[in-house]
């Protein structure tokens, strides 16, 4: 009796153990007969997929010398539809060697609906080396047909403590059930970065449990993200990234702390993070200790002029260091090499040429520092935690007379203060140790104007000179175009809209001058511009609309429209009509505007004398943000834009 | 002793400054730009400076190929800057990578560093693994114009693709190219120029034959819109063995039919099918009454339990796998899926070939007196039945190839060899849209518009593919999201695709607002938004080219106004207009029966190869075109 009863209390103690290592909600190939049974998902009848679970844990070990974790991954997917049998491709990348992280027991099977299972072997996974530090296992589930059930599970061993893995709970098809649970020593102090997604992801935390085995055991915090019953996400256009809205939860390290009482800290104050990024080789000391930029510096003094204003120095400043260097396309924070060594190869990343024109600036005077930001597509800045990892480019900022201005040099046809679109993300944080601050990241408006002066004939013809000019992102987007072609986009412009067209001479001005608004000036022909019948002549006064056509068309949105920057348009057209010919029609005028001054439009047409009019419609966006819950005040302004632009002007013959 | 000493030192300084080069003494490096004649200037935005292929083949399965290029980049238009050579990881070994930047005067601004010389995997989405590598390098100097030079040394094992010489591409001038090919005795190597007139110097002695070609001074040459392709205006030297090996298999592409031969030794035996799969296709011919109807079922059987996975690993991007792996796995590539379907039909005692081919690129270099596999894919052919196959596609109905396959020149291998076929070609009837539209307008300028068109051919494609892939609510998003209609909602929106034949049917019900813009007393209609075709090639100074028109399509259209009450019809064009041309024809009739207005348009588009002037003829038919789409029919208030 005594031996049952220590029998019994030791199974207790192993059911006790086994219950806290067991690996979660999911069994592997024990599916339910109802998901096997399943023919459409019931939240979402048309889905043609869903993911029935997904789990994950996340498992510490000082067994080696470098701290590392366990990462395991289970995911079971329900085909519902043959469109969806491309989901049985899989594709788990991860660093390989060179990035420290390795896959282990990689399994997969697929579970047909009369229950029988199909395991695959060794032979049918592959390892893709797609550059030295990444890599990617690959394989393809055999058999795959709607009502199948695909599973797999790995194991990744990494020594990325740091961020650990970002874990999203959203994806293309919808999703019943994800979890991630991670076991966190106590000496290691996280913080989470949870975007809900208009989700609910439930947090718990047990601190009472017992992490690693054998040698190695420590106390540990077991923490657990979960959601359920998640919608599809459906991508959206005008949006920075997805990824900003979609429900995921991430990992940061901040502290560890020792159980001699010390600790490190991984995140601090954003003063520390800013002197720490200051000392740093790949960062501040780069633009701080002038030995390793002075060759840049020195070939800059040539080209600025010492006693110019400090707006002209910058103007100069930003001429010279995007003649020298050529922008590689990519974004990173951390120097690659010293600036005087990336000077001399001619070609660098963002952050790199930035950082060259800081010094330059800072070696003439001036009190610049770097502006650290995230780009629209790598995702939204986080303010709350000093997080370095969140960055991946940076801009240059400083003030003159008070107003602040950001620098983006990465081509010759951006401005002083137009940074580029990417790079137009809503805010920065001005690493400076002494005053560190997060500043809003805000363009002027950026204006086009088109002046039309045009005869009309009792052909329908128009004849006469457009004169139109920009400044701002619409001058940028145009002088890249001039340098392309003798006509820049004018041609396919006007030919678009007018087949007949005929361009019989063209002037650009001041298009090398990017400080100064591009102005064009055009003498044309449009044959055929008016709808001639009988005695009536019909003519589109608004020869180029502020929009083609509106592309907003959904009724509703789910994500906000983020346009990228503030925009006027100005149209005015003098017309004079032919002899012989009354007004008989004009378009009545309008004056709209979005609630809160977001937007403006006014429409107006005069007549000047018998034989000429005026017509003047301008369109301004002041506002770039617009929530779901305004998306459909902006879809009617549009509309309302577009349909007042295309009215007609009806002119009748003198009887 | 010191004075020796001494001398011996002054003279070695002397010769070392003798012998470092001409470049301290010459004012500019022989790269510099200044010394490219301004004829090569002309319309380039690339210099080639130099340029030699050298390839030496001592044997059915090697090869050596030593390259190297001097380029300048004259703006920042040229592409010279990005370098990527290409290869195969279980053939090919890329070695002796050098590379150097050099300044507008042509001199040595510095070495390229191996580690700017990045290895990638090349495998695209379509693929799951493969062994298509590429080792790149992209340069910059951001002083233009600068020169570019780049060496390097490829060596192939067992393969039977030769590179082709393309000597310049578009914008792109030469000073002087060289390509060098020697070959071993046994290997009668297979040329061919295309677009420029270019014969070797021909040097045989004993073991070796060498062909050598040189070009010098040749002009850029501009792309211009509408233009035949690339294969057909860039000069190029084809190469093709007529001795290879690949892998362990030995073939000869002295004709068509010995390579026919090869690769039917290649893909020998691997159509078995187990014993379960032989008893699944009896079971499901069983009630068929005709060849054709036992491939109708077959190829669905196919497409309903199979899918694209691509696993091309060495030999294995030229030897389908197995029928037994296919029924296993339910899953292969183009050569497998076809290689599975020959299978099945064999077991119904119908004969089948596969057709190698060149999916979706717009060149066909493949020709009856060359012999040389400028293929990617691979299709099934039934000769008994005149029936085409696209095994690959879960889609497609029988016998429809898609307009990524139609009427290419491709070959089909056979157990006694093969020869070169085309696939079929679809005629401007078989590809068709025909809208029948009812547009209610009221006098607001909304209107209810109800439609419903066929689509034929290549024009329904992509509505079967929609109709595959996405959900309702995806199809009306997309519908919503692509139309040129000014906004509406939806009421019924439907698409419907028929199984055998290349048609599909969408149907909708919406209502839009502002489809006329309202002036005043009157409204204006367009009397066709629904299938609007806008599109005119730019224009040109003068043409160079002569003129390719590809489209092949015809669209009837009937539109049915219903006019609001208490309007009239103040200004429509004449009711009859036609327009006939070469490159096909437009007309449009209208009839006014009560408050109805009846607008019927058909548009054929013809291809066809013109010379250049007639660019002008061409951009006048489609300014006509298009002018005549947008017209406005205009409505006015009845005066009471």
């Amino acid at each position: 009796m005594t031996i049952f009863r220590i029998f019994t209390s030791l199974l207790f103690l192993l059911l006790s153990f086994s219950v806290s290592a067991q690996k979660g909600p999911m069994k592997w190939g024990r599916v339910l007969k109802a998901d096997l049974e399943m023919t459409e998902y019931n939240l979402e009848p048309d889905a043609e997929a869903v993911v029935l679970g997904e789990y994950a844990t996340i498992d510490f070990s000082f067994d080696s010398d470098v701290v590392n974790y366990e990462f395991f991954f289970h995911k079971r997917i329900k085909i519902l539809k043959e469109s969806a049998v491309d989901r049985g491709n899989i594709s788990i990348g991860y660093s390989g060697k060179g990035g420290f992280e390795r896959i282990r027991g990689l399994k997969a099977q697929v579970i047909f609906p009369d229950g029988s299972r199909e395991e695959l072997g060794k032979k049918d996974f592959f390892e893709e080396k797609v550059t030295d530090n990444w890599r990617r296992k690959k394989f393809a589930f055999p058999n795959l047909k709607p009502g199948c059930v695909i599973e797999y599970k790995y194991k990744k061993i990494s020594e990325g403590i740091n961020t650990l893995e970002d874990w999203y709970f959203q994806e293309g098809i919808p999703v019943r059930f994800s979890q991630i649970q991670v076991d966190i020593p106590s000496v290691y102090q996280y913080v989470y970065l949870i975007e809900s997604g208009s989700q609910k992801i439930e947090h718990t935390e047990d601190n009472n449990i017992q992490g690693g085995g054998g040698a190695t055991s420590f106390k540990a915090n077991r923490v657990t993200f979960k959601a359920e019953n998640i919608p599809a996400m459906k991508e959206e256009s005008y949006i920075t990234t997805m990824r900003d809205y979609q429900a995921s939860v991430r990992f940061q390290l901040k502290e560890i702390l020792y159980s001699s009482g010390s600790s490190q800290k991984f995140l601090s104050t954003w003063k520390e993070l800013a002197k720490e990024l200051e000392e740093n080789k790949s960062l501040g000391r780069n633009y701080l200790k002038s030995s390793t930029h002075s060759n840049v510096v020195n070939a800059a003094k040539s080209h600025i002029d010492k006693s110019a204003s400090h707006l002209d120095k910058i103007k100069q400043a930003q001429k010279f260091i995007t003649s020298q260097m050529k922008w590689d396309g990519s974004y990173g924070i951390w120097c690659k090499e010293s600036l005087n060594k990336l000077f001399a190869k001619k070609i660098a990343d963002g952050a790199e040429i930035n950082l060259m024109l800081l010094a330059i600036l800072r070696s003439q005077g001036l009190n610049a520092y770097p502006a650290l930001t995230s780009t629209r597509d790598h995702g939204k800045t986080i303010h709350l935690y000093p997080i370095y990892e969140q960055f991946n480019h940076i801009m240059v900022y400083l003030e003159v007379d008070g107003k602040p201005i950001i620098l983006d040099a990465l081509d010759a046809f951006h401005p002083v203060g137009y940074p580029h679109s990417n790079s137009l993300n809503h805010f920065a944080w001005v690493l400076n140790k002494k005053d560190p601050k997060w500043i809003e990241v805000k363009t002027k408006n950026s204006t086009k104007s088109f002046l039309a002066t045009f005869d009309l004939n009792v052909e329908g013809d128009l004849k006469g000179t457009i004169n139109a000019g920009s400044n701002g992102y619409y001058a940028i987007t145009e002088r890249e175009e001039f340098h392309d072609s003798k006509y820049g986009d004018w041609k396919n412009v006007l030919e678009g809209t007018f087949p007949e067209v005929q361009i019989d001479s063209i002037e650009v001005i001041n298009k090398e001058e990017i400080d100064k608004s591009l102005k064009v000036n055009i003498d044309c022909t449009i044959a055929k511009a008016a709808q001639v019948n009988g005695d009536f002549i019909y003519l589109n006064p608004v020869v180029s609309p502020a929009y083609g056509e509106n592309r907003f068309k959904l009724e509703k949105r789910n994500y906000p429209v983020d346009q990228i920057h503030p925009w006027k348009e100005n149209y005015i057209l003098n017309l004079t009509i032919p002899e012989g010919y009354d007004l008989e029609e004009l378009p009545e005028p309008v004056l709209l505007a979005l609630p809160a001054d977001g937007g403006r439009f006014s429409h107006q047409i005069k007549k000047i004398d018998d034989t000429h009019i005026q017509l003047v419609s301008k369109v301004t966006i002041k506002q770039t943000y617009f929530s779901p819950e305004e998306y459909l005040g902006l879809k009617k302004f549009i509309d309302l834009i577009i349909e007042k632009q295309e009215e007609q002007i009806v002119l009748k013959k003198k009887s | 002793m010191t004075a020796m000493k001494n001398k011996i030192l002054l003279m070695g300084l002397v010769l070392f400054c003798l012998n470092t080069g001409s470049s301290l003494f010459a004012q500019n490096g022989i790269y510099a730009v200044s010394n490219i004649d301004s004829e090569l200037l002309k319309d380039a935005h690339t210099v080639i400076r130099y340029e030699k292929m050298e390839i030496h083949i001592p044997s059915a399965s090697k090869s050596v190929m030593k390259y190297k290029s001097v380029k300048t980049l004259l703006n920042e238009n040229s592409h010279a800057d990005e370098l990527v050579i290409s290869y195969d990881k279980s053939f090919n070994k890329i070695g002796k990578i050098k590379g150097k930047i050099y300044d507008a005067s042509g001199r040595l601004v510095r070495e390229l560093k191996k580690s700017e010389f990045k290895d990638r995997s090349a495998v695209d989405h379509s693929t799951m693994y493969g062994d298509d590598r590429y080792v790149s390098v992209k340069v910059s100097h951001s002083d233009y114009p600068y020169t570019v030079e780049l060496e390097y040394k490829k060596t192939e094992k067992k393969f039977m693709y030769y590179p082709y010489w393309a000597i310049q591409g578009y914008k792109t001038s030469v000073e002087k190219s060289f390509l060098i090919v020697d070959v071993f005795n046994g290997n009668q190597l297979g040329y061919k120029s295309l677009n420029i007139d270019l014969e070797p110097k021909i040097k045989k002695d004993g073991d070796n034959h060498e062909y050598a070609w040189e070009v010098t001074n040749r002009k850029a040459i501009k792309g211009e819109a509408v233009s035949p392709s690339w294969n057909k205006i860039l000069p190029m030297i084809l190469l093709t063995p007529s001795e290879f090996n690949l892998g362990e298999y030995r073939g000869t592409m002295t004709s068509w039919n010995a390579y026919g031969k090869f690769m039917n030794e290649l893909n020998k035996g691997r159509d078995e099918l187990t014993e379960q799969m032989k008893k699944k296709v009896y079971e499901i011919t069983a009630n068929a009454r005709s060849d054709r109807e036992k491939i109708n079922i077959l190829y669905k059987y196919l497409q309903e339990n199979t899918r694209y996975v691509g696993v091309q690993l060495g030999i294995g991007g030229w030897q389908t796998f197995s029928a037994k792996y296919v029924s296993e796995n339910e899953y292969g590539d183009c050569k497998a899926l076809t290689n599975y379907m020959k299978s099945m039909l064999k077991e119904v005692g119908i004969v089948s070939y596969p057709v190698l081919t060149n999916r979706g690129a717009s060149h066909n270099l493949i020709q009856e007196e060359f012999v040389a596999p400028y293929f990617n894919h691979v299709i099934l052919n039934i000769p008994s039945e005149d029936y085409w196959l696209e095994c690959t596609s879960s889609d497609h109905p029988p016998n429809y190839l898609g307009s990524d396959n139609e009427n290419k020149t491709a070959f089909r291998y056979t157990e006694s060899g093969g020869e070169l076929v085309k696939t079929p070609d679809y005629k401007a009837e078989q590809n068709q849209e025909k809208n029948n539209a009812i547009i209610t307008l009221l006098a607001t300028g909304d209107a209810h518009l109800s439609n419903e068109i066929l689509y034929t051919g290549t024009q329904q494609e992509r509505y079967r593919s929609s109709k595959f892939y996405l959900s309702q609510e995806d199809l009306e998003k997309k519908f919503l999201e692509s139309e040129s209609l000014p906004s509406f909602a939806i009421n019924k929106y439907e698409i419907r695709v028929n199984e055998i034949k290349p048609e599909a049917t969408e149907t909708y019900d919406i209502d839009i607002k502002r489809y006329a813009t309202k002036g005043g007393k009157r409204l204006f209609v367009p009397l066709n938004l629904i299938n609007a075709i806008s599109y005119v090639p730019p224009s040109t100074e003068k043409r160079i080219h002569p003129l390719e028109i590809r489209s092949d399509m015809f669209d009837e259209d009937q539109t049915t106004f219903k006019l609001p009450e208490g309007y009239e019809i103040e200004s429509m064009p004449e009711p009859t207009f036609t327009l006939e041309t070469d490159f096909g024809f437009y007309k449009v009739d209208l009839k006014v029966e009560g408050n109805q207005l009846i607008y019927n348009r058909k548009l054929k588009l013809t291809p066809g190869e013109y010379p250049a002037e007639r660019y002008e003829d061409y951009r006048n038919f489609r300014k006509e075109i298009g002018t005549r789409d947008s017209i406005k029919l205009v409505l006015v208030k009845k005066k009471t």
